[in-house]
């Protein structure tokens, strides 16, 4: 053991953020745009708490924060 | 963010505290009523010395909240109840129940804690996952069992099989890992022997072991890679807290905390005060920070655990030397000396005639603090019992400090447990 070192990336954290944000104006209209339909709904809110996941993993919330270079 | 640098890391910690503090004081009656006693806001938490300040939640407050309505949360529920879409409780070992409420993000959540750990322990979706496990309203590898399927894992739940079956299951599918209590791993091994199956011939090629601290304590964790030949990790986790810590690849001697989805705190044993340095043991006080149904704020596990070197693997996240080496209410007085069970643990498993199993019963007699140790000796070791017991009160005393009366058990006789083992009772209190 000892040769585990675990990978750098490339990541931009700004990009990420933008992309997720597009995802969500998505969402939301996929949603509004459904009038309702169930089926719509449940997928959308899934797709929502998968988000909140990539949010909470990148801590890409405060987009402002990061281009200061704040993470 | 396992790689982050520490400032950095700390800095974000901080912000997800303020934010998970507000989140709760704004949404919960519990919290709300903890702070307000305690004459706290959001807005005064500005440093980490305010963060040391904030008052610890402890089941009892749970349980209190819990009387409560809406059933069955009370109002330390954070969300409307129908947004609740899992229900899970904790065991009850120390008195009522805690129910705990999870949304479907909070369950998005706890699966992603555990891919931390799955993915730290070199599970890949190249890996078939056997889960020996009767899913039920206990959290345990409900998470895990989510989190591999998350990574791409094809994941075999082995509910209501018995031992033997979930063996063949095993053999017959050539699943390649799989996870339970170290109890049961061992359990499951000498099982297998007695099917005429040598474990070390299934092909696992790692190991997730959660529940109990065993894969963390050398000798267990020793006597389990051996009877399976493969590699065998460490994972913490609680009910009302998620999957807060695991060990990975590079096996530091103990497992990283997952520092981007909780604050872990240690805190000094008498005086409260924090514990930063390596090697001193402290009480774990932990944060989820993005749990939000039902928050964890400052929640004093009972856990004991002490802080080690950083891991050669690369990760900043901290490590604990040695994972949980105790419990605040099993850490006792015995004859005036400060004693925990798990070191124990520790030398019986050490001396390779002695069994897996064990129990550790302290009573009193004329008013006198007695010990007494009860092992199994394996079967071809019979002769050996002399020898044994003379080996077995040596390195009890220097580990312990205290004596022991030994009771030898024929082989197989002493209780055997699936999930968590109660090997000592204090017939004291």
């Amino acid at each position: 053991m000892g040769t585990c070192k675990i990978n750098r990336i490339d990541l931009d954290l700004c990009r990420i953020a933008r992309a997720m944000e597009e995802i969500k104006t998505g969402v939301f209209k996929l949603k509004e745009f459904s009038g309702g339909m169930q089926c719509v709904i449940r997928n959308c809110d899934r797709i929502m708490a998968s988000l909140a996941m990539i949010q909470i993993n990148c801590e890409i919330n405060d987009i402002d924060e990061m281009e200061k270079g704040n993470y | 963010m396992e790689t982050m640098p520490r400032e950095m890391l700390r800095n974000l910690q901080l912000k997800k505290f303020k934010r998970i503090l507000k989140w709760g004081y704004e949404n919960s009656g519990l919290y709300r009523r903890l702070y307000d006693q305690a004459g706290l806001t959001p807005e005064d938490i500005k440093t980490w010395d305010d963060v040391a300040g904030v008052p610890m939640l402890e089941k009892e407050h749970y349980r209190s909240a819990q009387a409560k309505e809406p059933w069955p949360y009370g109002d330390s529920l954070c969300v409307p109840l129908e947004e609740v879409t899992a229900y899970r409780q904790t065991s009850g070992t120390t008195g009522q129940p805690v129910y705990q409420p999870d949304t479907w993000q909070d369950w998005e959540w706890w699966s992603e804690c555990w891919a931390y750990t799955l993915w730290a322990q070199g599970f890949r979706n190249t890996d078939r996952v056997f889960i020996p496990f009767g899913y039920n309203i206990f959290v345990a590898y409900w998470a895990g069992h989510y989190a591999a399927e998350k990574i791409g894992c094809e994941v075999i739940p082995g509910g209501i099989l018995n031992t033997e079956e979930r063996i063949l299951k095993m053999k017959e599918l050539r699943a390649s890992a799989f996870m339970a209590t170290p109890t049961y791993v061992l359990g499951m091994a000498e099982t297998a022997e007695k099917l005429g199956i040598d474990p070390r011939t299934l092909g696992i090629k790692r190991i997730l072991c959660a529940g109990e601290p065993g894969a963390s304590i050398p000798p267990t964790k020793r006597r389990m890679e051996e009877a399976w030949g493969t590699d065998v990790y460490d994972h913490i986790g609680a009910t009302e807290i998620g999957g807060w810590a695991y060990e990975c690849t590079a096996k530091p001697g103990g497992p990283h905390v997952n520092e981007a989805m909780f604050l872990v705190e240690l805190i000094d044993l008498e005086d409260g005060s924090p514990i930063e340095e390596p090697g001193k043991p402290g009480r774990v006080v932990i944060t989820a920070f993005d749990r939000r149904a039902q928050p964890c704020i400052r929640f004093d596990s009972k856990d004991v655990a002490m802080w080690g070197e950083p891991c050669a693997c690369g990760r900043s996240f901290r490590v604990l030397k040695g994972g949980v080496i105790g419990r605040v209410d099993h850490i006792t007085k015995i004859k005036g000396v400060l004693f925990s069970p798990s070191a124990v643990e520790e030398v019986v498993r050490d001396i390779p005639e002695l069994g897996n199993e064990f129990e550790l019963v302290v009573r009193k007699k004329n008013d006198l603090d007695e010990l007494i140790l009860k092992v199994e000796i394996l079967p071809h070791c019979c002769h050996q019992e002399n020898k044994i017991k003379e080996a077995l009160l040596r390195n009890l005393r220097l580990k312990t400090n205290l004596n022991y009366y030994l009771e030898f058990h024929p082989y197989g006789t002493l209780p055997r447990y699936e999930v968590k083992s109660r090997r000592f009772k204090d017939l004291r209190k």
